[in-house]
Formats: structure tokens, sequence, C-alpha cells
């Protein structure tokens, strides 16, 4: 479904991806896991067209998006949960997801996200900016889906939220692909990939070092203690 | 004004003067305020620095000049004129203004100011440098008697129009899917883009929409003064402080803003 090879990326003269490549098919929920400054966050930006790559390619059900706008890309099918969460600060709940709908039959409404996500139903009308962090992660979350995409990209979904809500992310993002959305998780917290993801890349200094199922990466120590945070 | 003795008998007069200065404080704010519709949109919301704004302004106003030249219909002018500046306001923004977005914002200042000058030229080109004059629909003309004292209906009809496109504007932002889309896009307008919504064609159409509206006050303020080559410069430092005052995006603090200080101005000014 999605193909990524080989891509170089540079933030003005800083070769930032020295020639990343990764897959994933349809249906899989996968993981790039790294420290700070690794390139996972450029990674995620690449697919979706922030920031194009200078050589490389990244298809998308077979269609090469690496020169796409961001919301060409999105109307394609991917959706995207940025890293610093970013709510519209001064629309409310409701309309922070009503902007971006897209209608599909039998896909997410507004109406649908409220049954999945109780805790939105709740807060509806109050404005982004008096979000809590957790509230923020979810609608965050939850908002992409109003565009009923394919595949949805999560930039550090965990980052900044204490452990019980981390654990709540984890909870919805894992209900979310049982439908059989594709998943495409950067993250630094091996732990939170653990119960979701079934394949995860190892990325440091701008490149993929190992690649296998979580179990496996779970029993390397060496590869854990080299490449991620403790 | 210095301190008045009242008198019984000039009671009445006094009041009326004041009731008049009220009214013309209503249209000299709405005069601020129509200005400043489209320059909320345009610098308040989408956060360009539009100079050559009042400039747009005198192209509605020199083409509701032409149209009723050749109509005599004001109401055709009303319909055509926002148009056609929206027109040229979507080419420009399309050609020129895009280009500034991702660099030094000192070159959005300079090219709008370059704007202006080839604005103004080409308007001295086709119409030359006397002033123009127009006047507005029969319906309109005429005086109502308030208080006794003769006021021109016309004024009493441009406060209505900026109350109409007060109250229209600030349901189309803050009521509709595409109002919340701008809003969204202004505050995070890299967000936006990623989640599904065509920034750079919102932009286009916002700033046409800024345009049609100083296009219209163009017709509405024509038949108020002499149209001539200074109309732009006139009013758009005004319109640039009521945006600020009110606040960047806010369509009711332009207004609130762009009333008080026609009040300011119809009992304090000195000219």
């Amino acid at each position: 479904m999605l193909e990524v090879h080989d891509i170089h990326t540079y933030y003005g003269r800083s070769h930032i991806l020295q020639g990343i490549s990764l897959d994933l098919k349809q249906g899989e929920v996968i993981c790039i896991l790294g420290r700070n400054g690794a390139g996972k966050t450029t990674t995620v930006r690449s697919i979706m067209g922030y920031v194009h790559p200078k050589s490389g390619v990244i298809k998308f059900e077979g269609k090469d998006i690496s020169n796409w706008e961001p919301f060409e890309i999105s109307h394609m099918g991917i959706g995207y949960v940025p890293q610093d969460r970013r709510i519209f600060p001064t629309l409310t709940v409701k309309d922070n997801l009503e902007v971006i709908e897209r209608e599909v039959e039998g896909g997410w409404t507004v109406k649908k996200i409220f049954e999945t996500f109780p805790i939105l139903e709740k807060i509806k009308s109050r404005q982004g900016r008096h979000l809590s962090g957790g509230e923020q992660q979810i609608l965050a979350v939850a908002r992409p889906l109003m565009t009923n995409p394919r595949l949805l990209l999560l930039d550090e979904p965990s980052e900044g939220l204490a452990p019980m809500l981390i654990k709540m992310i984890g909870e919805l993002i894992h209900e979310i692909t049982k439908t059989g959305l594709s998943v495409l998780m950067a993250e630094q917290n091996m732990r939170f990939t653990m119960k979701i993801a079934s394949r995860g890349y190892i990325i440091d200094k701008g490149r993929i070092h190992h690649q296998g199922g979580m179990e496996e990466l779970k029993e390397d120590k060496e590869i854990i203690g080299k490449y991620l945070a403790v | 004004m210095g301190p008045y003795l009242f008198r019984k008998r000039d009671a009445l007069l006094e009041y009326r003067v004041f009731v008049h200065f009220f009214l013309n404080g209503l249209a000299t704010g709405t005069c601020y305020f129509l200005l400043a519709a489209g320059l909320n949109l345009i610098f308040g919301v989408l956060g360009i620095f539009n100079f050559a704004h009042g400039a747009f302004f005198m192209i509605g106003a020199y083409l509701s000049y032409q149209i009723i030249f050749w109509t005599d219909n004001f109401w055709l002018s009303i319909l055509i004129v926002p148009l056609a500046v929206a027109g040229i306001g979507i080419i420009v923004e399309r050609f020129l203004i895009r280009h500034t977005y991702r660099i030094n914002v000192n070159f959005q200042l300079l090219l709008t100011f370059g704007l202006i000058l080839v604005i103004e030229d080409l308007i001295r080109i086709i119409w030359g440098v006397h002033w123009c004059t127009v006047q507005e629909a029969e319906i309109l003309r005429g005086v109502l008697q308030i208080m006794g004292g003769a006021y021109p209906i016309y004024n009493l009809f441009y406060t209505g129009v900026g109350a109409l496109v007060f109250v229209s504007l600030w349901f189309f932002l803050n009521k509709t899917r595409y109002g919340k889309k701008v809003i969204a896009a202004s505050s995070d307008r890299e967000l936006a883009n990623g989640l599904g919504i065509n920034v750079p064609r919102l932009y286009t159409s916002v700033f046409g929409l800024g345009c049609a509206l100083a296009g219209l006050m163009g017709v509405f303020h024509g038949p108020l003064v002499n149209i001539n080559l200074d109309m732009g410069h006139h009013y758009i430092l005004n319109a640039f402080a009521v945006v600020v005052i009110g606040g960047l995006g806010s369509i009711k603090g332009a207004y609130i803003s762009a009333l008080i200080l026609g009040q300011l101005e119809a009992y304090f000014s000195i000219n």
C-alpha cells in the first residue's frame, strides 16, 4: 500500500534522511522507532508532502506521491495526526471535526466519532484551546478519521502524556485499527507500540538500522540500548 | 465646540444637532468599517499586508462611475462592481501575492505598494485626472426630517448597508462551513493543509472576497465624495488601524471600533 524507496530529505542543506526505505501492506500496523532527532518526524512529514525528498520515491497505492501537496495526499486517503497535537484553537471540538469532513458511504461521521470516543461528545462545544492535553490528543487522533482515510500517520502520539492517558490512547488506536485501517506510527516509546504494531523499523541518524516483528525487536536488548532512549 | 449655556428655547435645537452629529458619526463609522471589513479578511485573517486594499476600493469607485455613466443604473453597479474587483483581486493573488507567502513579509509590503502605483496610473490613463461624480439611485436621494432638521436619506442608507455587511460577514465567518475552514487555515495553515483543506485555493477566494468588499465600498461611497485618485490613500491607514484596534480577524471588533472612531470624528474633529 505504501512504499518508500531510498528517500533522501534535506532541510536546507542538512541531509536529514539518508536513504530511508520502508513498506506497509494494507491492514498492517507498523511503527518507526527512534530517539529524538533520529528522523522519525521528517520521515512522516516526507510521506505527508510537507517536505519533498530530493531523491527517492514515495508511492501510495501505486501512485507516486513524492512531490504532491499535503492536501492532495490527504485527498488520496492518508490521514495525519501531527506531533504536538495542534488543535484549531478557536474552533469547538465539533467544528474541529466538521471542518475536515469528507463524506463517504458508511464511513466516519461526527456521530460515529462521538460513539467511538464518548469523551469528545461531552466536550463537543468547548473551544480547542480550552482542552486538556489528553482531550487534545484524543481529538487529534479522531480528527483525520473524518476524511475517511485508508492509512493513518501518527507522529509521536504518546509524547507529553501522563501514563494513564498513554494507555488510553493506545487502546483507542488499537480500536480504530480493528476497522481495517492501516497505521504508520513514529514513536520513541517502544512499550507503547508493542500492543498495537506488528512490525517496526529502528531509525537512527536518518537511516534505518533494523527492522522486524515487534516480538523479536523487543527481545533484542542491544538494539534497544543502542538506538532507543531508555 | 466650547461649553454651552443651554437656554430653554434653544434646547431642542441643541438636541437635534447632537442627533445629527450622532447620525453622521454612524455614517463615518460605516465608512471606516466597509474598508476595514475586507482588510480584516485579508490582513486580519490571512495575514497579508495588502497596502493596495485602498486602491481596490478606488477601482470599485471608478468602475461604478463608468457603469452608471453608461447605464444610469446604480443598482446594476452594486451587482457588477464587487464581482469585477473580486476577479481582479483573484488574479493579483494567484499570480503575484501568492509568491510572497513563504518569504520575508517586506516583499509583500513592497509588492502591494507597487500595486498601488500601477493601479493609480492605470486609472489615470483610463479616466484622467479630473474628479468624477456619481449620483445615487433616485429613490435614495433627498432628505428626511429628523427632529425638525433635514437629514440626507442616503447617509441612513449607507449606515444600513454597513450594518448589513457586518451581520452577513459575521454569520459567514462563524456559522458556515467555509467560514470555519477559513478560521482553521488562518490559525494553523500547515495543519489545515495536511487535513485536506485546499489552503492555496482558500487563500485566493478569501482574498477575492476581501477585494469584493473593497469594490462594494467603492460603489456605495461614490455618491458621498468626489471620486478622485487620492481616495485610496485617504482611508487605508484608518482601515488598518480599525482592523488592529478591533483585533485581527475579529469582525465584531472591527465594526465596534469603526463606529467608535466614527463617533469621535463626528464630535471632536476640527476639520
